[in-house]
């Protein structure tokens, strides 16, 4: 089931070799897949077919939400602290470098896909439900502006 | 509010600091509202779109080396345990004393097991507890989630792993009789 649907291959030895693509142009974040296989388990209705089908779309939905990355280590709080030793900031600093080049390379690659991939998806696929609303609030409204400046 | 459902333009521009708190703007066709929406709720909604409208067509992934299930589900349980360990001490004085006595590292143990049983029919040997009982190895034939009708599992999840023990006390005693001191220290053990 999962490899006929969610195109989900598991090796005999028990590896995985394939997850779903949803989007092209897009690769969801593998720091998160290790939750999402955890997940999988308890979170999924396996009982039933509509709402395991349902409760694993979630599931792979959430896994492919983008991740909020944390802010360059560039900032002064995340270096390597004056007072370690000498030894120990070279190492820190090192590994700091590392992780921010790493890091630094899947925010600029997020940001393509935000702009170039997920926002012309949200315009061309998203049909926004009733639900929604409860996530969005209004900053302006054009109308009330015109009201407003009429006065001006 | 009808409109609202059908039609809407996301603005395409989304700077770093959007990206970090995770906001995004959209402004409305019609009535040219602006909305500040959150990303996060947005992002879910549209892939859940997709799963739904693309379903049984998605493209592949392809992991090259593939990655070892139990190693990931290991990894995640760790960050759960790490993650309930420092809700804990942030709750240490707002927590009912029932609450304390609830062990979160069983608790995440068995949502472990529940998730390497869901796996197990292509490889039935990701069902061994190898880390519990190391001189003793049940066969990797036996496996363990032909024991466990889908609605029992059902219950298992609900009623916090009641069923799980029992098959496992019978994957490690039903087969062979031969490790009969092993299997009643298993069984006590569970």
């Amino acid at each position: 089931m999962l490899f006929d649907y969610f195109n989900m291959t598991i090796t005999e030895e028990g590896d995985l070799c394939t997850l779903p693509l949803l989007v092209k142009g897009y690769l969801p974040s593998m720091g998160k897949l290790p939750m999402f296989l955890l997940r999988l388990g308890p979170n999924v209705d396996w009982t039933s077919e509509l709402e395991c089908f349902e409760s694993m779309l979630r599931e792979i939905a959430g896994w492919y939400v983008p991740e909020i990355l944390p802010p360059s280590s560039s900032a002064p709080h995340l270096a390597a602290s004056p007072d370690d030793g000498a030894a120990g900031g070279v190492e820190g600093t090192a590994a700091a470098a590392v992780m921010d080049q790493a890091l630094g390379g899947r925010r600029e690659e997020l940001v393509n896909a935000v702009e170039n991939v997920l926002f012309p998806a949200f315009r061309k696929r998203l049909v926004p439900p009733k639900s929604l609303l409860n996530h969005v609030s209004e900053v302006a409204n054009l109308k009330g502006l015109y009201r407003i400046f009429e006065r001006c | 509010m009808q409109e609202w459902s059908t039609t809407c333009t996301l603005w395409v521009r989304y700077s770093l600091t959007c990206m970090e708190q995770f906001h995004g703007s959209m402004q409305h066709e019609n009535s040219v509202t602006n909305w500040l929406t959150y990303g996060k709720t947005c992002s879910f909604e549209l892939f859940y779109q997709i799963g739904l409208s693309d379903f049984g067509n998605f493209g592949t992934i392809k992991l090259d080396p593939p990655l070892a299930i139990r190693a990931l589900v290991q990894i995640a349980a760790d960050q759960e345990k790490q993650a309930e360990g420092e809700r804990d001490v942030a709750m240490t004085n707002t927590r009912d004393s029932d609450d304390s006595t609830f062990d979160w590292d069983e608790a995440v143990e068995v949502r472990s097991t529940m998730t390497l049983a869901r796996f197990s029919s292509a490889c039935p040997s990701l069902l061994i507890p190898t880390h519990h009982f190391n001189p003793y190895m049940p066969p990797t034939s036996i496996c363990m989630h032909l024991h466990i009708p889908q609605s029992s599992a059902y219950i298992c999840q609900e009623l916090n792993l009641l069923i799980f023990p029992r098959n496992f006390s019978t994957h490690y005693t039903g087969h062979n009789f031969r490790h009969h001191n092993q299997a009643c220290n298993v069984v006590r053990l569970l």
